[in-house]
C-alpha cells in the first residue's frame, strides 16, 4: 500500500488487504448449495451404473415407486424426447460427436454414469430407494488402456469406426523443417512419457436446487458451478426453454478447480423433476458419487522427439499425445490435448515444432479441465527432457535451459501454435530466464550442489533438486462484464459476471473499483453469482477473473468516474479541465469547491429533472473487457526432495516459486493460489490416483483412497515474484490460479530424478511417486 | 452417504446388551470410528446397533493387581493423556499418539480397534506385543495372541461383548517406541512396528516387539525380541534385531502396497521404532 | 418405519429436545434440524473434516456420530464458536493470515483449533500439527492455515522470507 497514486489515499491494489469475504464464512454463515432448503424440498438419488461398459436391457423401477417415501423416477425413455445432449464447447469441426445424455441412452459408458433417477421426501429414503430400480444389463468388453483405445478392436462409439475423436494438429515451420532438423541434429533423444488420472476433488461436491415458481413459471436452479451464465445457456438449449425464464445462482461455491466448470446430467435432471413434482428438487452429490460422477483430469501418453544440435539447442519438436478423455466429449472436452499441444514448447525457442494430439474415447469418467488444464502434462514432459538432454551432453541444466529460453527481446512472440476456443499463442511479457535464475538461486541449485549432493550420498542421504520452468495461458476470454453503479447515498454496487468459488473476487474486485474512485473498500458492494441479478457473464476458470473480470469492473469505474467528473463540471458550472477527482469527489483545482461522489450521484439519480448536458440518468456504467488476445504467466518451480532409499519415502525438504502474473492486486491472494495450486500438483505427483482394475472398474471410491495432502505432507512452500504488466488490458494483470499446479508435477519428478540418479533411474512418469512405486526404481542390493 | 435402517439399543448394563446383541446382525457400537464410515458407505448391514457407550463402569482406566485394565469405552483421546497408561503401557501411548488424528480418538475406543481388527490398525499389534488380554462378557480371557483371526475377525463371538482389555504393568525403566511408514504422513500404515523395551543397568531385560500390517492379523517378532535381550541398549543391537526381523516374516498382506515392498521395508521400521524407543542408542549408531 | 428417538442436548448454549430416527446422523441435526449449516459435510466417512464440532469439549466428527448418540452432549458449532460476539483470536487469525479460500473446510478447522487451544492455551507446534492434520483443505495448501493456528496459539508466525 505504498503507492500513492492521487491524493494522500495509498491505493489498494498492491497490497495484501485483508479478505473481506472471511467475517461471515469463519462465523459459519456461509450458504454453500447444501444449505439451502426451500419450503417442500423433495431430494433426487441417481441410478448409476455399476459397469463401465454396457448395453441397458431393461430398467424396472416398480419396487422403488413402491418405498416408503419415493414420489417419482425417471428413466430415458421418460426424458428422451425432453433433454437434448450435453453439450459440448470446445470441439473441433471435425471431431466425433460422442456427446452424453442425461441418462444414458440404452449404452453405458463408464461406471457412475446415470442411468436413472429418482426423487424421495428426504435424502435418507432416496438413498434407501436406489435398490429398488431394477437394471438389467448386458455386459460389453471395456476399453481402459489408452493403446488399446487407439486400437480399436472395441469401439465405445461403433457408428464412427474409432475411438479417436479428434486429432489437433500445431505445426510450426512445416513437415519438410521437421525433416530437415531431425536430419541435421546432433542428438535426437525419443521418449515416452504416462501422466495417470486425477479428481480435481474441491472439499464441497456438486449439488443442485432446482425449483418452478408456480406464478412464474421460471425455473431456478441454485448449482455449485464455477459459470452460472453459461449453465443458463447451456439449460436453455438442452430443454429447450428461453433463457428468459431460467434464472441460475451460483451461491458460496467450496472449490470448484475445473470439476465446476463443467455442465452435467444433474443439472438437467433436477429441472425436469421440479417441473413434473411442482416442488423443489434438491440433489447433494456425495463424495463416492464424486469420484465417479464428476470430471476426471489429466490421463495422457505422449510420445516425443527431440532434436539437439550439439552446442545444446533444441532445434525442433516432433511430438504425439493421446488423452484418455474417457466415455463422452463432455463441456470442455478437447481442452487439455488443446493446450498440451499448443504449449509442449514452454517458455523455449524450438523453432521448428509439430505435434499431434488425439483425444480418445475410453470407458471411463469423462475427462475435463483442471486446475491447469494440459499445461502441466506438457511441463512435466518439456521439463523431463531439458534434465534428460543437460544429462547426456554433461551440461548445467539451468545454463541448458537459458540457452534456449526466449528472452526479452523476443517478446512479444508468436508462437506459431493455437489453443480451442482461446485463439493464437502470441508470448506477450515477462523475463523467463530472470525467474529460473531466481528460483534456481533461493532452492540452492549453484555450482556448489554437486559437490553437497556427492557428500549427503556419501552419508547415505539421497537428495534431489529438479526445476521446472513454465509459461502459461491466462486470462482468456472472451470476455467479462462489469456494472459499477453509484447509489444516491454514494455507496458503490459492483456487479460482475464472474462467479468466484474461493478466490476472493469481493476483496480484489473492490480493490480496484475502491482505487479507481478512491473511495473506502468498505463502500464497495459486490454481487455476483445471480444470472438474475447480474444479467450477463462468463464464469471463472482459466485464471482469468482478476485480469479479465477485473478490468471489466475497474473500466466500468473509470467510466463512471469521468461521468462523475462531466455532471461536477455542469453542475459547479466550471470547465472540466479545472476538475480533479480526489478523494472520492470531484475537486476544482486551487479552490476548495467539491462535489462528492454521493452528491454527484443523488444529483443524478431519476428523481431529479433532466441533467444538464443532456446527460443520461444515474452515475452507472457497463462495461465488457473483451480479451484482445491470451496473457501469458510464467514461473519457475524448483524442488528439494530427501529420498529415503530403504522405504521408498519421499520428504520434500524445500519448495520455491517465483512467478510473474503481471500487475497483482493482492500479493497475499496470488500467494495463497500459488500454494494451494503447488500442493494439488504434489499430491498429485505423490499420492492422488485414480487407477482402474481391467474391466473399467474404478478403483479410488472415496478420500481413504484417494488420498489428498495434509499438513503433514507439505513443505513450507517460498515464493518471490516478479512483475511483467501484459499489455492486454489496461491494468497489466494476468492470471495467478494454475501456475501452481502446473510447475509441480515437473519440478517433484526432477527432484527425484536427480535424488536417484546414482540408481540410473529414468523416470517418464508422473507416478504418483508412491513409496513402493519409488523403491521399486532402486536394486535392493544397492539400497 | 448415509447410513441405512437400523434398530438401536442403548443397554445400561452387560446381561441387557448381551440380551440385545442375541438378535441376527446385531453389533456393537462403542466409538463408532470405524463402524460408522462402513455405515454411512452402506458398506455393511447391521439390522441392529448396541450402544454400549452408556454401560455402567465400561469406562474403567484402572491398574489392578500388575494389571492395566482399560474398560471398552475409555476413549483413545483419554488413554493417550492419562499418565496411568503413560507408566503402565508406554507402547500403548506411543502408538495412539500415530493412530487416527485428535479428532477421532476423540470418539475412537482402545478396545474397539482391536475388535475390529483391521490389519493395518496400530493397536492389534500392540496388544500382542505387550500379552494384553481381552475380557469377554460370560467369558474366558483370551490373551491377544488367540484373539486375532483373519483380517476383521477376532475371537469375540456372534452376539459376544468384549468389556475390556488388559495390559501387563511394565516394570520401571521401561520405553516404547513405535514407527509406521504409509502411503502418506499420516494414512494407515502399511507397515507398522511397536517395541516396548525394559532396560536395567544398560542392558536390555526385556523386549515386547510386534508389526501390523504384514499379514491378515498383527505378527510378534520373536526373533528380533531375542536380538535385544540381554545386550546393551545400543547401537549394534538395534542393528540386531532389524538384521533379525528380516527372515522372521515373510509378508503376504497385499492391501494398498505388494507383501515385497513389506519384506523389504520391515527392517528401516524396526530400526525406527528401536531407535524411538532408545533415542541414545540411536543416535549411537548413527 | 423406525421409532424415534428422544435427544436433548444443548448446542451453542440452547437447549433442544428433538426426536429422531435411529440412523440419524448428528451433523444431519445439527444442519438439517436445527439449522446450523456452517457445520459441513465434504466426505460423509470421517476423513475431511469438515464437519468438526466440539463435543463436551473435545473435536468430534459429526458425521461419525449419531445423533442419539449425542444426547446429554453440550456441542459448539462454527455458529457458537463466537456466539454473536467478535470473532475469535482463532477466527481472526485465520483472516489475518489469509487462512481460507473458498471457506468450505473451514468451520471444521475453527472448531478443531478452538478444542485444541481451549484445552491448552499454549500447544506445541507438534500439537497443532496433528490437529491440522485432521483437516483437508484443497484450497490454501495449509500454508496459511499454520500460520493462523500459530498466531492463535501465541507462537511466532514465520514470516518466510525469499
Amino acid at each position: 500500500m505504498t503507492v500513492t497514486p492521487t491524493g494522500a489515499r495509498p491505493a489498494y491494489v498492491g497490497g495484501s488487504v485483508k479478505r473481506r469475504e472471511d467475517p461471515r464464512l469463519l462465523r459459519g454463515r456461509g450458504r454453500y448449495v447444501a444449505d439451502i432448503r426451500p419450503a417442500g424440498t423433495v431430494h433426487m438419488a441417481i441410478v448409476r451404473s455399476p459397469h463401465a461398459h454396457a448395453r441397458i436391457v431393461g430398467v424396472d423401477a416398480s419396487r422403488a415407486l413402491a418405498t416408503p417415501g419415493v414420489l417419482a423416477v425417471l428413466t430415458w425413455d421418460d426424458i428422451a424426447d425432453q433433454a437434448g445432449p450435453i453439450p459440448c464447447i470446445d470441439l473441433y469441426p471435425d471431431s466425433l460427436p460422442t456427446l452424453q445424455t442425461a441418462l444414458a441412452d440404452g449404452v453405458v459408458r463408464y461406471v457412475g454414469q446415470p442411468v436413472a433417477a429418482l426423487v424421495a421426501t428426504d435424502e435418507y429414503l432416496a438413498e434407501d430407494a436406489l435398490d429398488g430400480v431394477e437394471v438389467t444389463y448386458q455386459r460389453l468388453p471395456a476399453v481402459v488402456d489408452l493403446d488399446e483405445a487407439v486400437a480399436g478392436h472395441t469401439l465405445l462409439y461403433p457408428e464412427h469406426g474409432t475411438n479417436v475423436v479428434t486429432t489437433i494438429a500445431q505445426d510450426v515451420g512445416g513437415d519438410a523443417a521437421v525433416d530437415a532438423a531431425f536430419a541435421a541434429a546432433d542428438h535426437v533423444y525419443t521418449e515416452t512419457f504416462t501422466v495417470h488420472r486425477y479428481v480435481p476433488a474441491p472439499m464441497e461436491t456438486r449439488g443442485v436446487v432446482a425449483e418452478i415458481d408456480p406464478v412464474t413459471e421460471r425455473l431456478t436452479l441454485i448449482t455449485s458451478t464455477q459459470f452460472p451464465h453459461l449453465v443458463r445457456g447451456f439449460l436453455s438449449g438442452v430443454l429447450g426453454l428461453p433463457e428468459s425464464r431460467i434464472r441460475v445462482i451460483a451461491p458460496d461455491v467450496g472449490g470448484g478447480f475445473g470439476a465446476k466448470c463443467e455442465f452435467y446430467c444433474e443439472e438437467i435432471l433436477a429441472p425436469l423433476f421440479a417441473m413434473r413434482l411442482r416442488r423443489p428438487v434438491k440433489w447433494i452429490e456425495d463424495r463416492r458419487e464424486h469420484m465417479v460422477a464428476s470430471s476426471h483430469a489429466r490421463e495422457q501418453k505422449h510420445s516425443v522427439r527431440v532434436a539437439v544440435s550439439a552446442d545444446g539447442t533444441v532445434t525442433a519438436v516432433d511430438a504425439r499425445s493421446w488423452t484418455s478423455n474417457g466415455a463422452a466429449c463432455c463441456t470442455l472436452a478437447t481442452t487439455p490435448a488443446s493446450i498440451s499441444s499448443a504449449m509442449l514448447r514452454g517458455p523455449y525457442r524450438i523453432p521448428v515444432y509439430r505435434a499431434r494430439a488425439h483425444c480418445v474415447t475410453t470407458n471411463k469418467t469423462p475427462l475435463a479441465v483442471y486446475r491447469g488444464a494440459g499445461h502441466p502434462q506438457a511441463v512435466l514432459v518439456m521439463e523431463r527432457m531439458m534434465d534428460i538432454i543437460a544429462a547426456d551432453l554433461g551440461r548445467d541444466r539451468v545454463e541448458l535451459r537459458l540457452q534456449n529460453m526466449i528472452t526479452p527481446a523476443e517478446l512479444p512472440n508468436d508462437r506459431g501454435t493455437a489453443i480451442v476456443l482461446a485463439g493464437q499463442v502470441v508470448y506477450d511479457t515477462g523475463d523467463y530466464g530472470a525467474v529460473l535464475r531466481r528460483a534456481a538461486g533461493m532452492i540452492g541449485l549453484t555450482p556448489d550442489w554437486a559437490a553437497e549432493q556427492q557428500r549427503e550420498r556419501a552419508r547415505g542421504r539421497y537428495l534431489g533438486i529438479g526445476v521446472a520452468s513454465l509459461v502459461e495461458e491466462t486470462a482468456i476470454g472472451p470476455y467479462e462484464s462489469a456494472v459499477v453503479r453509484v447509489d444516491g447515498a454514494g455507496k458503490v454496487t459492483v456487479l460482475t459476471g464472474s462467479s468466484p468459488h474461493g478466490q476472493g473476487h469481493v476483496t480484489t474486485f473492490s480493490q480496484l473499483v475502491a482505487d479507481e474512485l478512491d473511495i473506502d473498500l468498505e463502500d464497495v458492494t459486490v454481487l455476483h453469482g445471480d444470472t438474475d441479478v447480474v444479467a450477463e457473464g462468463v464464469g471463472t476458470f482459466a485464471s482469468r477473473s482478476a485480469a479479465i473480470g477485473g478490468a471489466a469492473a475497474r473500466s466500468a469505474a473509470a467510466t463512471v468516474k469521468e461521468k462523475a467528473l462531466t455532471l461536477a463540471s455542469h453542475l459547479l458550472e466550471i470547465d472540466p479541465a479545472d476538475l480533479e477527482w480526489r478523494d472520492g469527489a470531484a475537486v476544482v483545482r486551487g479552490a476548495s469547491r467539491s462535489m462528492s461522489l454521493a452528491e454527484l450521484a443523488g444529483a443524478a439519480t431519476a428523481w431529479n429533472a433532466p441533467l444538464p448536458g443532456g446527460l443520461d440518468w444515474n452515475l452507472e456504467a457497463t462495461h465488457r473487457h473483451q480479451a484482445p488476445g491470451i496473457a501469458f504467466s510464467h514461473a519457475t518451480h524448483a524442488a528439494k526432495v530427501a529420498v529415503d532409499v530403504t522405504t521408498g519415502e519421499i520428504d520434500v525438504l524445500d519448495y520455491v516459486v517465483v512467478h510473474d502474473c503481471g500487475t497483482v492486486i493482492n500479493p497475499s491472494i496470488v500467494e495463497g493460489q500459488v500454494h494451494g495450486g503447488v500442493v494439488q500438483g504434489l499430491g498429485g505427483t505423490l499420492f492422488e490416483e485414480v487407477p482402474y482394475a481391467a474391466d473399467g472398474t474404478p478403483l479410488a471410491r472415496n478420500l481413504a483412497d484417494y488420498l489428498l495432502p495434509t499438513v503433514s505432507d507439505v513443505p513450507v512452500i517460498r515464493t518471490d515474484s516478479a512483475e511483467s504488466p501484459t499489455p492486454l488490458n489496461p491494468y497489466g494483470m494476468k492470471g495467478a490460479g494454475e501456475g501452481g499446479a502446473t510447475g509441480a508435477p515437473g519440478a517433484l519428478v526432477n527432484a527425484l530424478a536427480d535424488a536417484l540418479a546414482p540408481f540410473g533411474v529414468h523416470l517418464t512418469s508422473d507416478g504418483p511417486w508412491t513409496p513402493d512405486r519409488v523403491l521399486a526404481l532402486i536394486p535392493e542390493e544397492q539400497a | 452417504m448415509k447410513p441405512p435402517h437400523f434398530e438401536y439399543r442403548r443397554p445400561s448394563t452387560v446381561p441387557e446388551a448381551l440380551a440385545d446383541l442375541a438378535a441376527p446382525g446385531a453389533r456393537v457400537l462403542a466409538g463408532g470410528q470405524s463402524l460408522l464410515p462402513l455405515l454411512n458407505q452402506r458398506l455393511v448391514d447391521v439390522g441392529r446397533l448396541v450402544d454400549v457407550n452408556r454401560i455402567t463402569g465400561l469406562d474403567r482406566l484402572t491398574v489392578d493387581d500388575d494389571r492395566l485394565h482399560v474398560g471398552a469405552t475409555v476413549r483413545q483421546a483419554t488413554a493417550l493423556r492419562s499418565p496411568v497408561v503413560a507408566a503402565a503401557a508406554p507402547l500403548l501411548v506411543a502408538a495412539l499418539a500415530r493412530t487416527g488424528h485428535p479428532q477421532v480418538r476423540s470418539r475412537g475406543t482402545v478396545l474397539g480397534s482391536l475388535c475390529h481388527h483391521d490389519p493395518a490398525a496400530e493397536l492389534p499389534a500392540v496388544a500382542l506385543a505387550l500379552d494384553a488380554g481381552i475380557v469377554v462378557a460370560d467369558g474366558p480371557t483370551v490373551p491377544a495372541a488367540e484373539f486375532f483371526g483373519a483380517a476383521f475377525e477376532t475371537a469375540v463371538p456372534a452376539g459376544g461383548l468384549a468389556v475390556a482389555v488388559t495390559f501387563p504393568v511394565a516394570p520401571p525403566g521401561t520405553r516404547a517406541g513405535f514407527a509406521e511408514i504409509g502411503r502418506k504422513a499420516k494414512d494407515l500404515p502399511l507397515v507398522a512396528v511397536g517395541a516396548q523395551i525394559t532396560v536395567a543397568d544398560g542392558r536390555i531385560v526385556a523386549a515386547r516387539v510386534a508389526a501390523t500390517g504384514l499379514a491378515a492379523h498383527p505378527q510378534r517378532m520373536t526373533a528380533t525380541e531375542q536380538a535385544l535381550l540381554g545386550n546393551p541398549a545400543d547401537g549394534p543391537a538395534i542393528a540386531a534385531a532389524a538384521r533379525a526381523a528380516t527372515g522372521e516374516i515373510d509378508p503376504d498382506l497385499t492391501l494398498r502396497a505388494s507383501a515385497g515392498y513389506r519384506r523389504r521395508v520391515l527392517p528401516a521400521v524396526v530400526r525406527r521404532a528401536l531407535d524411538d524407543a532408545l533415542p541414545t542408542a540411536g543416535a549411537v549408531a548413527a | 418405519m423406525s421409532e424415534l428417538l428422544p435427544v436433548v442436548l444443548t448446542v451453542n448454549g440452547v437447549p433442544h429436545t428433538a426426536a429422531v430416527p435411529p440412523r440419524l446422523l448428528l451433523a444431519d441435526l445439527l444442519r438439517e434440524h436445527l439449522g446450523l449449516t456452517g457445520t459441513h459435510l465434504g466426505c460423509g466417512h470421517g476423513t475431511c473434516g469438515s464437519c468438526t464440532v466440539v463435543l463436551d469439549g473435545e473435536p468430534v466428527r459429526s458425521c461419525l456420530m449419531l445423533a442419539v448418540q449425542a444426547d446429554g452432549s453440550s456441542v459448539t458449532t462454527v455458529e457458537g464458536v463466537a456466539g454473536d460476539g467478535p470473532i475469535t483470536p482463532v477466527q481472526q487469525a485465520i483472516n489475518d493470515n489469509h487462512g481460507m479460500q473458498c471457506g468450505f473446510c473451514t468451520p471444521g478447522v475453527v472448531c478443531s483449533l478452538t478444542a485444541l487451544l481451549d484445552a491448552d492455551p499454549a500447544p506445541s507446534d507438534e500439537a497443532i500439527t496433528d490437529t491440522l492434520d485432521g483437516h483437508l483443505c484443497r484450497c490454501t495448501g495449509y500454508q496459511n492455515i499454520v500460520k493462523a493456528a500459530r498466531q492463535a496459539a501465541g507462537r511466532p508466525v514465520p514470516e518466510v522470507a525469499p
